[in-house]
């Protein structure tokens, strides 16, 4: 009883399976959608001919990924380690946070504190770096982007309700 | 003749060779540090060239992708750190040099290979483009619908070590193109009720997520603390002398040749070239028994191979509108952009674009030699940025990549999409080039095979009726068979392994 339950578990932690599961569901959901597109003259060379197909053909392919993902041992470590993982979660949201931040406070300074606090977070691999070169790093890549967007290409960036 | 004329001139506009050699510059600091790539560079800038005439805004792109392949051999020879795996063949012999005390001469060498090689596959390219544009003319849907096909198939094929996996990220590529209006009717599909989903998903902003994010995931993924520590090594004298250059001669002509044939293969890219013309420089070599050891024929030879593919990938891409590569697949999204639209017609509409691009892509190739030699210190020491700097550079630059664009936040949120996805694709080894590849070909693929069947009622064999077609669909064929016969060929020997 143990040992396929087990067994489930290191199949389900394999990427191929999840791949191929994702492959699967959005055929589903195209196949379904494209089923209220318009009927065409050329019933073969309508709207939802060529969605059709390819969903048709990823689904295969999946099937074929989750069934090699059944088949094959686990053969190699893909762990990403705690610390990377965390380091990489935390940009990803700030990543996020900055994305919603451009338009609301201005893009120049969600771009000054964006560039600082990525160096906060990624400095626990990378060494400790000081305050002044955080700033430093801040200042070059803003006043850089001042430059060559602003004033030589003269592309307006949002503003928001600061600067 | 007053066009070849006219497009020498325009060349030689002084903007014009400021943008050359911006690109050049740029181009050679995208190839030299790891983690970047000419790709990365001209997907960035992309943006920012509409803003621009589509003239030097195309030379700016062109002469990155010119200088790209130069910049990952400086650090490939001086700290044995390839900036691009199609520099990887000049490490064998750059980096022995380095030991010899002679780098500098190695990558003076692999500089002038590298332009040598790369003017003559733009020869080859403005001889053989109008002719091939020209048969183009002959193809209608079928023919394009079938081509499209062989050249998607020969991407996957060669990408990654899985068939099943490149196959799956070649059709995910063209289920994510089906997004947006329909191509024959004025229908928006799969948009779920969102006006921005409706205009399709940004081919541009999709690169950016797919090379700068996903690239920036990787570096925080993968961090090795053994890879912060290299130092930059003292390279001595860079110009290489007259009888060392003509000590090359012999292997960079016969690379750049090489690079050229290979470019023009669909999927085939800098890597096989250098590679490929590295083995033949084994056995035409002046001196074959000091290739390995820390031989100028073995720097040049794989430089000048890798810098062709440049013009022959631009072969396809400029008379079919089907790129071989993720770099021209990037720059032929930034000529649709600008209005261009490449294909047969190119040659026909837009000839006072086309001839200053050739000219333009010849003279990037010669301006490298001298700024490429200037900027050997500077750029052995942009290498060993740190990482913290790079990873902030690289995510804000590909926000504002991404926004610049169409000036919408929307694409900046596909950016960041893709750049997951991305991540997650080269971690589990689903090659991403035959996505991107299928990201801009998805509509053409799609309005040739409903064109098709419209032509024919409905009935598939057109693609067989016509020569052209019924050939290509072929050669699909074949390479599909060779790839499977292949693996499982080598599925056995692993299990007895």
């Amino acid at each position: 009883m143990g040992k396929p339950l087990y067994t489930m578990g290191v199949i389900i932690m394999k990427p191929e399976f999840w791949a191929g599961l994702t492959g699967v569901i959005l055929s589903v959901i195209v196949w379904y959608v494209s089923g209220n597109f318009p009927v065409f003259e050329v019933q073969s060379a309508g709207p939802a001919l060529f969605p059709r197909l390819v969903a048709l053909i990823i689904c295969l392919l999946a099937l074929v990924l989750i069934f090699q993902s059944l088949k094959r041992a686990e053969d190699k470590n893909t762990k990403i380690s705690r610390e990377n993982l965390s380091q990489l979660l935390a940009v990803l949201i700030t990543l996020v946070l900055y994305y919603f931040a451009i338009d609301l406070v201005g893009y120049f300074v969600s771009t000054f504190l964006f560039s600082g606090v990525i160096i906060l977070i990624v400095q626990k691999s990378y060494g400790k770096k000081t305050f002044g070169f955080i700033l430093l790093n801040s200042t070059l890549i803003c006043t850089g982007i001042f430059l060559v967007f602003r004033i030589l290409l003269k592309i307006s960036l949002p503003s928001g309700i600061l600067f | 003749m007053d066009a070849v004329i006219t497009a020498i001139t325009t060349v030689f506009h002084p903007v014009n060779i400021l943008m050359m050699s911006a690109g050049v510059v740029i181009g050679t600091i995208f190839g030299a540090v790891p983690g970047l790539t000419a790709t990365l560079a001209i997907a960035l800038l992309s943006p920012l060239s509409f803003n621009m005439d589509p003239i030097p805004a195309l030379l700016l792109l062109l002469s990155i992708y010119a200088g790209g392949m130069y910049g990952g051999a400086i650090t490939a020879i001086t700290i044995h750190t390839p900036g691009a795996p199609a520099n990887a063949a000049t490490m064998i012999d750059g980096y022995a040099l380095t030991q010899q005390g002679r780098g500098g001469v190695a990558i003076g060498i692999s500089c002038v290979a590298g332009a040598i090689g790369g003017i003559i596959s733009c020869i080859i390219m403005i001889l053989f483009s109008p002719l091939l544009a020209k048969f183009a003319l002959m193809f209608s849907p079928p023919e394009y619908f079938a081509v499209a096909i062989f050249g998607l198939t020969a991407v996957f094929a060669v990408s990654g070590k899985s068939l099943t996996k490149g196959a799956y990220a070649m059709l995910f590529g063209l289920l994510i193109s089906t997004v947006g209006y329909d191509p024959i009717l004025p229908l928006p599909r799969f948009h779920f009720g969102s006006l921005s989903l409706s205009k399709g998903i940004p081919f541009l902003p999709a690169v950016i997520g797919f090379f700068a994010f996903a690239e920036v995931f990787r570096l925080i993924t993968e961090h090795n603390p053994m890879e912060d520590e290299k130092e930059v090594i003292k390279v001595g004298r860079i110009t290489p002398s007259w009888e060392e250059i003509k000590s090359t001669f012999k292997v960079t002509y016969r690379s750049g040749i090489i690079g050229t044939l290979i470019g023009i293969l669909p999927g085939a890219g800098g890597t096989i070239a250098a590679y490929v013309s590295y083995a033949d420089a084994k056995s035409s070599a002046n001196h074959p028994e000091l290739m390995g050891k820390g031989s100028l024929e073995g720097v040049a030879a794989p430089e000048s191979g890798n810098n062709a593919v440049s013009g022959g990938a631009m072969i396809p891409m400029l008379t079919l509108g089907i790129p071989g590569d993720s770099v021209t697949a990037v720059l032929l999204g930034a000529l649709v952009v600008q209005g261009i639209q490449p294909g047969p017609l190119l040659f026909k509409e837009h000839i006072d674009i086309v001839y200053p691009v050739f000219a333009g892509m010849i003279l990037s190739n010669l301006i490298m030699i001298p700024l490429g030699l200037l900027m050997v210190k500077p750029v052995s020491l942009i290498a060993t940025i740190k990482r913290p700097f790079l990873i902030s550079f690289l995510l804000v630059f590909g926000v504002i990549g991404a926004y610049t664009g169409a000036n919408s936040l929307f694409d900046v949120g596909v950016a960041i999409v893709f750049g997951v996805i991305g991540f997650l694709m080269e971690r589990y080894e689903f090659p991403t080039a035959p996505t991107v590849l299928a990201l801009i070909l998805g509509p053409l693929v799609e309005n040739s095979l409903r064109q098709s069947l419209i032509i024919s009622d409905g009935s598939p064999l057109i693609f067989l009726t016509r020569p052209i077609s019924a050939i290509f669909l072929g050669l699909t064929i074949l390479v599909v068979s060779l790839i499977v016969f292949r693996w499982r060929k080598k599925v056995p020997a692993e299990m007895d392994n």
